[in-house]
């Protein structure tokens, strides 16, 4: 229990840290216009990644 | 940049070709493929949660329900947030989609793990992870308002609100000529529109320019958008040529009234610099500074 509650901890930091990020790279021409810096891909990605993989059950709880 | 119709050979193209002699800018859609591939996980895990038994199912297509419903936020959030930059003076958002997308993506991918069995810490962890993702590519949406230096906030505050109305005439406006579906007449309205944005911006840049292009940015703007609003249903309906005419020169004498008058506002700002300068040279010269 505790671990689980630890590591919800870290991931609460990482969408801390990861929204900091967002508010000092997206300023700037790539934001008004649309579009992603590199960072943003990466995290993008990511994202997509993983909502296809918990979808399809390719993530686990292994 | 080519288009597809209007040129000297298309059909009524040299008729039409007097209207066409400023260019048309071309906007990108803030949205893109990003937003729109956020979609597809949500009906996969529709289609995953059949066979697994009706507990699952519930699971999944709650979460695939959840995913769509962050899907569609963030892309609201997007064409939100384009609107406030492309604007001088703007609100910020009244619901920050963006950050709700978030969450829903979040509440989404642990419905979508317990669907999947992974356990509610996993699903839960995966949940954190998703909503971190999300909010790391897209952003937050704007929170604060935008306003320019050294101009009254009350003033700003109409201001954004007259433009709020003119621009909910234009989008009014641009959905009724889609009605017509005629190509060329979408193009008309849309030039039509960016004079109409010259003088948003304009009155954005200096609020006391406000009174004098309130008829312009209410009552006009009014009147051309129910004049679409009735062409476009009889346009629609028999593709009656007289009555394109007409609506065709209604545009012609609209834009140009708009352009002189946004003329007008950008000299009377000039004019009025003219007289800051004049003040502050005779009061320096009074106070026996030379300017040579």
């Amino acid at each position: 229990m505790i671990r689980f509650v630890m590591l919800l901890v870290l991931a609460a930091v990482v969408v801390t840290v990861g929204a900091i990020a967002v508010a000092v790279w997206s300023t700037g021409d790539n934001a008004r216009s649309g579009k992603l810096n590199g960072v943003q891909k990466v995290a993008y990605i990511c994202l997509f990644a993983m909502m296809t993989g918990v979808a399809t059950g390719w993530l686990g709880a292994e | 940049m080519a288009q597809r119709f209007g040129g000297t050979f298309s059909p009524a193209g040299k008729n039409d070709r007097d209207y066409d002699a400023r260019p048309l800018k071309v906007t990108v859609s803030p949205t893109g493929a990003r937003s729109n591939l956020l979609f597809v996980p949500g009906v996969i895990l529709a289609f995953m949660s059949f066979g697994s038994g009706p507990e699952s199912l519930a699971l999944g297509l709650a979460g695939a329900g959840t995913w769509t419903l962050a899907a569609w936020l963030t892309r609201e959030g997007l064409k939100a947030e384009s609107a406030y930059h492309s604007r001088k003076v703007a609100r910020r958002p009244a619901l920050p989609r963006k950050i709700i997308g978030s969450l829903l993506i979040g509440g989404g991918t642990v419905l979508a793990g317990l669907s999947q069995d992974t356990g509610l810490a996993a699903a839960a962890l995966y949940g954190v992870i998703g909503a971190a993702l999300h909010m790391t590519a897209f952003g937050p949406d704007p929170l604060r308002n935008k306003s320019l230096e050294g101009v009254d906030e009350f003033q700003q505050d109409r201001v954004a609100r007259v433009i709020d109305e003119a621009e909910a005439h234009l989008d009014a406006m641009k959905s009724a000529i889609r009605r017509a579906q005629d190509p060329r007449m979408e193009a008309r309205v849309e030039r039509f529109q960016q004079s109409v944005r010259e003088m948003l911006r304009t009155v954005e840049e200096d609020p006391r320019d406000l009174t004098a292009s309130r008829k312009f940015l209410g009552v006009y703007l009014m009147g051309a958008r129910d004049a679409t609003i009735k062409f476009a249903d009889i346009y629609a309906r028999n593709r009656d040529s007289a009555a394109k005419s007409d609506y065709l020169m209604l545009l012609t004498d609209l834009e140009e009234n708009y352009i002189a008058k946004t003329r007008k506002l950008l000299e009377d700002s000039n004019s009025d610099l003219t007289v800051e300068i004049d003040v502050l040279r005779d009061r320096l010269q009074r106070e026996g500074v030379r300017l040579d």
